[in-house]
């Protein structure tokens, strides 16, 4: 199997990320996060999968994720810190993978658009 | 902190064999350890972790653990130079930089016998060549280009220093001088791609090429360098000594041509078998031209033996069964809330005692474990640098505490999936090293959906499996098959591969098909097996080596003309490459694969034949494996498929299929010639799991089931009851010694 690690990723764009504005683009961006909050771990459909792959595809270096609390059978934040970079424990503490699933979104989102998507229902 | 991590100096043992514990703990302190039997008793690490007990012939004991470091990166030393007079002489080298973002690197350092103070050729965090002698400091003020060779020119007298650095490509030569005021003290050794810290380690190390070093007992001039280094082979006129970094067949030679001997030693493997200066693009294999092949890569980041004290042993009772165990260490006084808990539990697979007997072992089975496999991912980084992984998984990447204990030590090496600071893949992965993320229940992101049993953890729940269905059986690994080959195998009817054996050296291969010609019944219990073709070291057990060549899904690919190994000679990559695809003896190989779920499987029409029955006895229905423990169903992650166009025999019986993958699973590159927008699951009808059963051309047969997600079907809770039966079917049927009916067909 194959993991590659030097392709070029992609680009997030600003328009995707600017969901507070009033233009048709926002809205759409809007209901993208709420069909994925309210089913983190579900099959996306294509739109919802084009619209998480960026975010995904990522570099590593900053990007958050999660470490497993064996001991709690939970699960917590972290953040990558990239080649030789160790590991930043974040922290949380979340018994349900999906709720893991969404957290990792929102920190995220929180990171590439300064705007937290818990607030999608404003 | 109270993390423990450590190694054994062996995975495969012989019982009455004494096994040695390589230990290390940031923080010294006693610790226990004991042995334990993996996939029998009602003990767990882990609410459902894989079950083990105590084995109560080993003695629980106490060490005392201790910090041990790792020296990592590799570089060569040569001493003994004291008996030259070089009060005025040169030294030249080719010199191929790779230029990582780091601070110096050394590529060549001397040291003499009073102060150890010398010459010092390096590169500056700017990719500056530069150049020290007795405190002063010269910079060449153009920045060398990454992967251009240049010759380097070091001559020095009583009252100078003189670098000469020659860019190939360009023919352009620049010289740095440096006035003495006073002459070098006599020269002692030399230390290249790195240079001696304080500590005794080795520091400051060189990420790139360096061939062919020539010493000369006096000054000579660019030209005389460039004819010698380019232009001669072996010993330049007027040297007095010369070093080849080509293949040696000791490992760690440095050899040296002339007159004095002066041989060298090369530490913590630099990749050998490379593209040099001389390299003419005309010559592909390095047998055949081995003086276009004498560079050597050397890695700031490069580990072969860490080298650890032995700690403690433990003795193995000299009737200890065969199976799978793990010495577990464990820190006095508990979990201090490290990243491992104060545990370390280090695998081991006892085979059982003596020879292979001249007898069959009648109704036991044999279980070969993938361990070139849990090698080639051992301390895998990709989660940790790499952005692809969440792509592949399609959700958030799931780490381990030993994943982030990993992060935090980057002096433990990396596996055959990462590149090296320099962004030169990892070629050769060693188990002399701690791999913290080798535990019995370790997780891992491309198993999916589930469970998270990846590799290793995988194939306890077939250990597991075996144990409770009180099917008797021997443990075998790899490295055992590749040394003593197909005889430690000629006892069973039925051997079982883990679910993953996906790296295999000759030996190994031929060893699986020897025992198939001989008549023996081979079950294939996974996915892209015997894809990679590897190569161990000859002198060195346990280190191995990849050429990522040609063609594959590779996480990182093998410089053009460079496919030969190093270790043994032969033509790397694919095994389909190599002309011996998987399909052509276990009928299926691998098509694609996908990391979030798995799908179940349906029978084909041609399952109802007849002498097939026996595998679907007991299942009702058409459709089966639609629940387990990786991905949550049993066809899936890495997948095979029949190809008769690839080897698959004709008469092999494709007993049953995958249902379609979503669109998260992608077909093979191997499989395309073209690119196109029809790879993914949804589109591909080729991308699919095959179920298939076909005799061997020497009187054997094949059960293989194409899915690495197979063997979570087969856990105790969560598992699939049909896959649990058809694996318990073939298994009883491959035991029994009547001829399968298709086994007599294949000898009329």
């Amino acid at each position: 199997m194959t993991i590659p690690i030097i392709s070029s990723p992609c680009t997030v764009s600003a328009s995707t990320t600017e969901v507070g504005g009033p233009d048709g683009d926002a809205t759409r961006v809007r209901a993208l996060i709420r069909r994925f909050k309210s089913d983190p771990l579900g099959a996306p459909d294509p739109e919802l999968r084009a619209f998480l792959l960026p975010l995904r595809n990522l570099p590593a270096a900053g990007k958050h994720a999660l470490m497993r609390l064996p001991a709690q059978q939970a699960w917590t934040l972290v953040q990558l810190g990239g080649r030789g970079v160790p590991v930043e424990i974040v922290g949380g503490s979340w018994t349900s993978r999906a709720d893991a699933e969404w957290a990792v979104f929102r920190a995220r989102w929180q990171a590439v658009s300064g705007w937290d998507p818990e607030r999608v229902d404003d | 902190m109270t993390d423990v991590v450590g190694y054994l100096d062996r995975w495969s043992a012989a019982p009455g064999e004494r096994v040695a514990l390589h230990l290390s703990s940031a923080t010294p302190g006693p610790a226990s350890v004991s042995l334990v039997r993996l996939g029998r008793g009602v003990q767990r690490d882990e609410p459902d972790g894989i079950v083990y007990e105590p084995v109560l012939a080993v003695p629980a004991h106490d060490v005392a653990l201790r910090p041990q470091p790792v020296d990592a990166g590799s570089y060569a030393r040569i001493d003994g130079l004291g008996v030259l007079d070089l009060r005025s002489a040169s030294l030249a080298v080719l010199v191929q930089p790779w230029l990582p973002p780091t601070e110096e690197q050394v590529i060549l350092a001397s040291q003499g016998a009073d102060t150890g103070a010398g010459l010092r050729v390096a590169i500056d965090g700017d990719g500056c060549y530069v150049l020290h002698a007795d405190g002063a400091l010269a910079v060449n003020a153009r920045a060398a280009h990454a992967r251009h060779w240049s010759l380097l020119l070091l001559g020095w007298s009583d009252d100078a220093v003189r670098l000469t650095i020659i860019d190939l490509r360009s023919a352009r030569s620049t010289t740095l001088v440096l006035p003495l005021a006073r002459a070098l003290a006599p020269m002692q050794s030399l230390l290249l791609a790195g240079q001696a810290q304080a500590d005794g380690s080795v520091g400051a190390h060189f990420d790139g090429r360096l061939e062919r070093l020539v010493l000369w007992p006096q000054a000579v001039t660019p030209d005389v360098a460039r004819d010698g280094l380019l232009r001669q082979s072996g010993l330049p006129a007027g040297a007095v000594a010369c070093w080849d970094f080509a293949p040696q067949a000791q490992e760690s030679l440095l050899p040296d041509c002339g007159p004095h001997g002066l041989h060298g030693r090369m530490f913590q493997g630099p990749k050998r078998a490379l593209r040099g200066a001389r390299w003419s693009g005309d010559v592909f294999d390095w047998r055949q031209a081995p003086d276009q092949y004498a560079a050597a890569h050397f890695h700031g980041d490069d580990l072969s033996d860490a080298g650890w004290e032995p700690d403690t042993w433990i003795e193995l009772p000299a009737d200890l069964p065969s199976g799978a165990y793990a010495v577990r260490v464990c820190r006095a006084g508990a979990d201090d809330g490290g990243l491992t808990g104060g545990l370390c539990r280090l695998p081991l697979f006892v085979r059982p005692a003596g020879a292979p007997p001249a007898q069959r072992h009648e109704g036991v089975v044999a279980v070969v474990f993938p361990t070139f496999t849990y090698l080639a991912y051992g301390n895998d980084r990709c989660a940790l640098s790499g952005h692809n992984p969440e792509v592949l998984a399609d959700q958030a990447i799931t780490l381990e505490p030993t994943d982030v204990l990993l992060s935090q030590h980057p002096q433990w090496g990396a596996s055959l999936y990462d590149t090296h600071r320099d962004g030169s893949g990892v070629s050769v992965a060693s188990r002399w090293r701690p791999i913290p993320t080798l535990q019995p229940d370790q997780r891992a992101w491309q198993a999916g959906e589930g469970s998270g049993r990846w590799n290793y953890p995988a194939d306890l729940l077939l250990v597991e499996w075996l144990e409770r269905e009180g099917i008797a059986w021997h443990a075998f690994t790899d490295e055992d098959l590749h040394v003593q080959g197909s005889a430690v195998l000629a006892p069973y009817r039925t051997v079982l591969t883990g679910n993953h054996p996906e790296y295999a050296t000759t030996e190994l291969v031929e060893a699986y098909r020897a025992y198939l010609a001989t008549g023996g019944r081979l079950m294939y219990l996974g996915g892209n097996g015997f894809y990679w073709k590897i190569a161990c070291h000859p002198q060195r057990v346990g280190v191995i080596e990849l050429r990522r060549a040609e063609d594959g899904n590779r996480s990182w690919a093998e410089e053009p003309g460079e496919y030969y190994q190093a270790f043994d000679g032969g033509y790397g990559g694919m095994w389909r490459r190599n002309g011996v695809a998987p399909q052509s003896w276990l009928g299926v190989g691998y098509c694609g694969q996908g990391f979030r779920r798995s799908v179940g499987y349906v029978r084909t029409a041609a399952s109802d034949q007849p002498q097939v029955a026996f595998v679907f006895d007991g299942v009702p229905s058409r459709s089966f494996g639609e629940q387990g423990v990786i991905g949550g169903a049993c066809a899936g992650v890495e997948v095979d498929r029949q190809d008769e166009g690839l080897g698959s025999e004709p008469g092999g019986i494709r007993l049953a299929s995958s249902l379609p993958f979503d669109a998260t699973y992608f077909i093979a590159n191997e499989e395309l010639l073209v690119s196109r927008p029809t790879i993914s699951g949804p589109y591909s009808p080729g991308l699919r799991a095959d179920m298939v059963l076909q005799s061997a051309s020497g009187g054997g047969a094949v059960f293989c089931t194409g899915s690495i997600a197979w063997v979570g079907g087969l856990a105790a809770h969560g598992g699939d009851p049909a896959v649990q039966r058809i694996t318990h079917n073939v298994l009883r049927r491959f035991l029994d010694p009547a001829p399968l009916e298709m086994e007599r067909a294949d000898a009329h």
